[in-house]
């Protein structure tokens, strides 16, 4: 397969995609508009075909300095209207985290993805630390995918999810699934879009002591049991 | 607005499979395929309940999944999160039934699952065997295969240059801070330059203590996407409260471990479009460091006499050791093979124990050898060897 | 049908995922389900570097312990690694050029003999095809299509689950146009070695 047909392929193709890359697939499919990360394995290859496909799929990509600011990066795109994916080892979300607490308070306007790649067994990292904490930590969403046709679907979903809830979602994977190559089934590629606008609202973007105690209960409803 | 775990507990994403069960596993990720793969080849009666919206759990569904089960097994990687929501619901509803996992120790608290773990304890809770074969180990001692430098590594030669500095000036117990990155391989012998490592970054910053909590002598490793990531405001830290160590930035003009992605220092950006350069020695510059030198690693002499500079010098001392990485720029910097000349070697086995390239080898008859399929030409075995026995294969 | 379970094992820079990628998309293209495993990063500096391949329903492609109904094994320690996945059902692919570890020196523990490599490989399972798959490769045209090679013998092994042309078809959409005669060369060697033996 040549890699271009992660953008390419038409609907109901089937491809023996990678974890990753069916994470890039779904991704476009879902019309993603931004997409930011800081390498680091074993989520690095997602970074790696959006490299060479986001100028053909019309979409924004960048490597970032580290993972905070790529979360930086897509969470202002997403509170600017524009579908955004952030991706990034276990430990990235570590260095991510200070403006994940936050973006998870003020929220996003279009859809915004994070996809943290746990490693388990620890095949290239220095711990096994388990990311689903995270989810719970920020009060955040929260899908686990078994293989690369659940990457893909999932994307779909969890755009979906997070428009509905103002939330970003988090998608946990594991070395063995962001490392699995298994059989996808395309669906259609969505032409995303890559300006939106910044509505300003300080109520709602700002967290100072004030508004912030007013984000964190807006939060909890969301999560009412 | 629906809430979210109503939308949880509604979600296809969340299914149960029922296989006239008294026995259930709640699982979710990768974890769930080593679950279905042993429930499905064995015929076994254990209903399945398959997690994929796990945050928030759903409850609900968690209670309708165990109506009719005796016990219950959660199987997940790494920590014990599902399996305690489900204590938690179990409790919260006066519900008495076994819950197995980690935290009863049926299934292990660290490192990834294998089908067979996860076989093993469903003959556990099932009190079933399950027909496995019988895996055997080979009776022959097999020798590691750790990975390791790339033969032509820039990394390498700073590691040999490094120690040969510390050791021609006679300093014991330096400390090595190491980092982030394919220098994390300077970890083993015979460089053993990396002592304490942390985090992305953590190089500068865990040299800034040891610089005040010790007397010893600080080295400390950090590659150019590590600098550009983490390493920027722990080296501000370090001038302005007047440590003192050496700071060595491994630039190998790439981010390297992860497969060669560019970054800030390169001319091109992710989109593969043209950009502006970053410039290291602009930022050092910028910090008010005051020693601030710029080797080529592959050549030992002037990089260990300016090593010597660096570790005399009172006050935070950076090197920016700048070679391109040999992955990301193309093996084999010439054409010529270089070899051994044999008459010349005297076996002093400098260049197997010091510098320890992967190219170099011992062959059957003890004689020292290069392996010109995996020589880069780099020819810092050159420079390293006393006798002068390494040359161009004529 | 019955699940058929591939390891490939070998050292970082063989081409053991391209190898693998290939067999799992001619599966696919075949209609059969297929499920692989790649590692990636830190093990690939040179280090032990393994896929897995299962061809028919399976969930993962993670084979359970003493399950491979083949293993093609790139390098001959790398093979005794492998064998607590394989049974006295497997066969086995051996390539017989050794790569040292670099460490070999401090470790103690030294490169096992050929003959003794084969001895045991031969005990544990049900045939061995040992094969000088670099040499074969380099008669093929050149040196890097060894792991086409190894693909060639893999594909007329008893059992193999895809077909002689499928495999071919996979492999003109995954390799480079400019090496793929001297690749279809090289797999032609490995396959007719099998064949032969």
């Amino acid at each position: 397969m040549n890699l271009k047909e992660v953008l390419t392929a038409e609907e109901n193709q089937k491809l023996f995609l990678l974890g990753n890359e069916a994470a890039v697939r779904g991704a476009l499919e879902a019309g993603v508009g931004l997409a930011s990360t800081y390498p680091g394995t074993p989520s690095s290859e997602i970074g790696d075909i959006f490299s060479k496909l986001a100028e053909d799929a019309g979409i924004y990509f960048e490597f970032s300095t580290n993972e905070k600011v790529a979360l930086e990066v897509a969470a202002s795109a997403a509170a600017s209207g524009v579908r955004s994916f952030t991706f990034m080892k276990h430990v990235g979300v570590n260095v991510a985290s200070d403006s994940l607490m936050s973006a998870v308070y003020t929220g996003v306007e279009a859809g915004m993805v994070i996809l943290s790649a746990d490693d388990p067994s620890m095949f290239s990292s220095q711990n096994e630390q388990d990311n689903r904490h995270y989810a719970r930590l920020a009060n955040m969403p929260m899908v686990e995918p078994s293989n690369p046709e659940e990457i893909r679907q999932l994307m779909g979903f969890s755009y979906e999810l997070s428009e509905q809830f103002k939330l970003p979602v988090l998608m946990r994977t594991t070395t063995r699934v962001s490392h699995m190559r298994g059989v996808v089934e395309t669906g259609n590629v969505e032409t995303g879009k890559t300006k939106g606008f910044f509505k300003r609202d300080p109520q709602r973007f700002v967290p100072v002591p004030a508004t912030a105690m007013i984000m964190h209960k807006n939060l909890v409803q969301k999560w009412k049991s | 607005m629906e809430e979210l775990r109503k939308l949880s507990n509604s979600s296809e994403l969340n299914k149960i499979y029922r296989r006239n069960g008294k026995v259930g596993v709640v699982t979710s990720g990768g974890a769930f395929n080593y679950v279905m793969d042993a429930v499905q080849r064995n015929d076994l009666n254990v209903d399945v309940f398959k997690v994929t919206l796990t945050h928030p759990f759903p409850d609900e569904l968690l209670l309708e999944f165990i109506k009719d089960l005796d016990s219950v097994a959660v199987v997940e990687e790494v920590d014990p999160i599902m399996e305690k929501e489900v204590l938690s619901i179990l409790g919260r509803n006066g519900i008495q039934m076994a819950v197995h996992g980690k935290l009863d120790q049926t299934l292990p608290m660290i490192y990834e699952y294998t089908p067979n773990i996860v076989m093993e304890m469903l003959e556990t809770v099932l009190n079933q065997k399950i027909p496995k074969n019988q895996p055997s180990n080979s009776d022959l001692s097999i020798p590691e295969r750790p990975p390791t430098l790339c033969p032509g590594c820039p990394h390498r030669s700073v590691y040999y240059t490094v120690k040969d500095a510390v050791n021609s000036m006679g300093l014991n117990d330096v400390i090595y801070p190491t980092d982030i990155g394919c220098y994390t391989l300077g970890i083993t012998s015979p460089y053993d330059a990396a002592d304490y490592l942390l985090s992305m970054g953590s190089s500068i910053g865990t040299s800034c203590g040891f610089s005040k909590a010790t007397k010893q002598n600080v080295v400390c490793f950090i590659g150019d996407s590590t600098f550009f990531h983490a390493g920027i405001p722990p080296l501000i830290n370090a001038v302005h409260n007047k440590d003192r160590f050496v700071l060595v930035i491994l630039d190998n003009r790439t981010t390297a471990m992860t497969g060669g992605q560019p970054n800030p220092g390169l001319p091109v950006d992710g989109m593969g479009w043209e950009a502006p350069e970053v410039s290291i020695d602009a930022i050092v510059e910028a910090t008010g460091v005051k020693y601030l030198r710029k080797i080529n690693p592959m050549n030992i002499k002037k990089s260990k006499e300016t090593f010597i500079e660096a570790l005399e010098f009172d006050g935070v001392a950076v090197v920016i050791s700048q070679h391109p990485c040999m992955l990301t720029k193309g093996r084999r910097s010439s054409k010529a093979e270089l070899e051994v000349k044999q008459e010349k070697c005297d076996e002093c086995a400098v260049c197997l124990e010091k510098l320890a390239c992967t190219a170099i080898y011992k062959d059957d008859e003890g004689k020292v050898r290069i392996d010109t399929k995996l020589c880069n030409g780099c020819n810092v075995c050159v420079q390293v060897c006393p006798e002068r026995a390494i040359g161009v294969k004529k | 049908m019955k699940s058929y379970s591939i390891y490939i094992s070998g050292v970082g820079g063989q081409g053991i995922i391209k190898t693998s990628t290939v067999m799992g998309e001619a599966a696919m293209k075949t209609g059969l389900p297929v499920v692989m495993s790649e590692v990636h990063g830190m093990a690939q500096r040179g280090g032990s570097v393994s896929t897995e391949l299962k061809i028919g329903d399976n969930y993962s492609p993670i084979i359970e312990l003493g399950s491979a109904d083949l293993l093609i094994s790139f390098e001959p320690v790398e093979a005794l690694r492998a064998v607590p996945k394989i049974s006295k059902e497997s066969y086995i692919i051996l390539n017989t050029n050794p790569i040292y570890p670099f460490n070999l020196n401090e470790t103690g523990v030294s490169y096992p003999d050929m003959e003794d490599v084969l001895t045991e490989l031969d005990e544990k399972t049900k045939q061995v095809y040992a094969l000088d798959a670099d040499k074969i490769a380099r008669e093929s045209g050149h040196s890097l299509s060894m792991n086409m090679v190894m693909l060639g013998a893999a594909s007329a092994v008893e059992g193999f689950p895809i077909e002689k042309g499928t495999i071919i078809n996979s492999m003109k959409a995954n390799l480079p146009e400019k090496s793929l005669e001297i690749n279809l060369k090289a797999f032609t060697a490995g396959f007719s070695f099998v064949k032969s033996s």
